[in-house]
């Protein structure tokens, strides 16, 4: 009986689509471009994210020592920090390697920086990662109370800026993505509404026979699934091709890291395929209501 | 058996009440439902009793009950004022009245296409008013629509608009196939399955509308202005046709301003006027 029906269910939903052909292209080509502009959008905002991830966890505290402390408690220090609340790693960097540092970053070989300085001025120190990096100014103000630290240097100011602009962008990739897909709701609900009109007799004379809601509701939750995934997987090959070659391109010019790796990727695309058929149903939800209230 | 059961009813009713329809029996006794039919009638009734969740074969005598009905549109039109009517089973009603009147109200309220402002309307004793959304289809199965314009599907042939009938209510196809040509022949339409709406006259099309109507074995069909669209020729064929329906057991109720035709077939007749039921004239007397 069940499996009758949806041999029923599906042979409607097919002869609907072929005999409305222009109207389930538009709704395809609809769902295509909703879904094409949303990845775009999606890809984009994880690139961008991905980056600021990147700047953010850049970000860490240089705690400068006191230089009359001893190996204890510069040991002892330590210990202080990483009981800290949100500290991720602690680096111990002695002023000889901080003097190493120092002498590539100057970058000149056939100076010697040592030699011109005939003590290392620098000071020990320590540098300490953030689990938040948004919790930074917090930490290292917690740090610079430490008894042995002389000064604590994070970036200030620049960094409070850095996290509000990424902040912002974020709020903004969201409020994007929401509207995107609340456009392709409406023009997919818009779209069947139509195919729906041009048999609300039949919907019509099948109420009033006494079909059941949900045997009339199947055929066009089948037609709105398939021809929402139809768009979906048109939407993310394209996606896909497009994308595929930009990382290609990417990788000679070694400009910026690109968000790739198979399974995110590959998650994106279903999860974009899933969300072209949702686009479907849900369209069709919203229009075929009103009719069914005979 | 039509006796014993009016008694049975006067015995739950008032007995003053007295329905028509009976007195038209007893007056001029109608044919024998052949025995098939009476079967499959009483098939037909069990199971909609069941569907409808009443029990005991008594409460189904009564088909039709209007209490105090009014129905105002949300538009402020006042469709019907104060009806109360009751049809008994196996009757042949007339709904006459000029447009406007309150007919094609009428037989909204009894599709339950349309719920009454005040009032309650009973259907197999049963209150369509109060009944639940989820169980109007099934009570929708129990009753065929016949309409003024037919509302045949242009795309699908006879068999498939007569079928479209019993598919969409889940039927199985061996019963389909076999239940279809029976219905085909019943309405004179054999020979003229594979054709489309397009290529038949209206009283063909009209017919094909009956036989959808038919094909799940109504107790009640309802006809909104059967013959408006057809010539007088071709109207008497489809009334012919609706007769015959309702001697084998069918309960009808027809909407209608043909009143030649109407006084021709010496039926019950409810006359309405502004909404109200101006009168309600016993078969012969209109």
């Amino acid at each position: 009986m069940y499996i009758k029906n949806m041999k029923y269910f599906f042979k409607q939903a097919f002869r609907s689509m072929s005999r409305n052909r222009l109207l389930s292209l538009a709704t395809v080509s609809t769902v295509t471009v909703c879904i094409l502009i949303l990845g775009m959008a999606l890809l984009i905002i994880l690139n961008t994210s991905g980056f600021m991830a990147r700047l953010e966890s850049d970000v860490e505290i240089v705690a400068y020592l006191n230089k009359d402390l001893t190996t204890s408690q510069i040991s002892d220090l330590r210990y202080q920090i990483q009981a800290l609340n949100g500290v991720q790693s602690v680096q111990f960097v002695s002023r000889d390697q901080a003097l190493q540092e120092l002498q590539k970053s100057v970058g000149a070989k056939d100076y010697n920086l040592g030699t011109t300085l005939d003590k290392n001025p620098l000071p020990n120190s320590y540098e300490v990662k953030a689990l938040d990096p948004h919790n930074v100014p917090n930490l290292a103000a917690s740090i610079k109370q430490l008894y042995g630290v002389d000064k604590v240097n994070y970036g200030q100011g620049v960094v409070e800026r850095l996290f509000k602009i990424t902040r912002w962008i974020r709020t903004v990739s969201i409020v994007l993505i929401i509207l995107l897909a609340l456009g392709a709701i409406f023009l997919i609900a818009t779209t069947i509404r139509l195919a729906v009109y041009a048999r609300r007799k039949e919907v019509y004379l099948m109420k009033l026979i006494g079909a059941a809601d949900w045997f009339i509701r199947w055929p066009f939750f089948l037609e709105g699934i398939l021809l929402g995934s139809a768009g979906g997987l048109i939407a993310l090959l394209l996606l896909a091709a497009g994308y595929s070659s930009i990382i290609g391109q990417a990788k000679t010019l070694l400009f910026l890291p690109l968000f790739t790796g198979t399974i995110p990727l590959l998650t994106l695309y279903g999860g974009l395929l899933i969300t072209g058929a949702l686009l479907g149903m849900l369209g069709t939800l919203i229009s075929l209501n009103r009719f069914l209230d005979v | 058996m039509c006796r014993t059961t009016s008694k049975k009813w006067f015995f739950f009713f008032d007995g003053d009440d007295v329905s028509p329809s009976a007195r038209d029996r007893k007056a001029k006794p109608e044919r024998q439902p052949d025995r098939d039919e009476r079967e499959v009638f009483l098939k037909r009734k069990s199971e909609m009793a069941s569907a409808l969740g009443v029990s005991g074969r008594w409460r189904l005598y009564m088909l039709v009950q209007f209490y105090n009905v009014s129905k105002i549109y949300p538009n402020g039109v006042k469709a019907l004022d104060d009806i109360s009517l009751k049809i008994d089973r196996g009757e042949f009603i007339f709904l006459v009245g000029q447009s406007g009147a309150g007919k094609s109200t009428i037989t909204k309220l009894l599709i339950r296409e349309e719920i009454p402002t005040r009032g309650q309307i009973f259907i197999a004793s049963r209150s369509i008013v109060r009944m639940k959304r989820s169980q109007v289809p099934k009570m929708r199965r129990s009753m065929g629509m016949v309409f003024q314009d037919f509302k045949l599907l242009e795309n699908k042939t006879v068999f498939e608009n007569i079928s479209f009938a019993m598919e969409v209510i889940g039927a199985p196809d061996k019963e389909i196939v076999k239940r279809v040509p029976e219905v085909i022949q019943m309405v004179g339409l054999k020979g003229k399955e594979d054709r489309f709406p397009g290529e038949l006259s209206g009283g063909e099309q009209q017919r094909v509308g009956i036989a959808r109507a038919l094909i799940n074995r109504p107790l009640l069909l309802i006809a909104d202005e059967p013959t408006g669209n057809l010539d007088q020729k071709t109207s008497e064929g489809i009334m012919e046709l609706l007769f015959d329906i309702n001697r084998k057991g069918t309960t009808v109720v027809m909407a209608t301003h043909a009143l030649d035709l109407v006084r021709a077939a010496r039926k019950r007749v409810l006359v309405l006027e502004k909404g109200r039921l101006a009168s309600d004239n016993p078969p012969g007397e209109f």
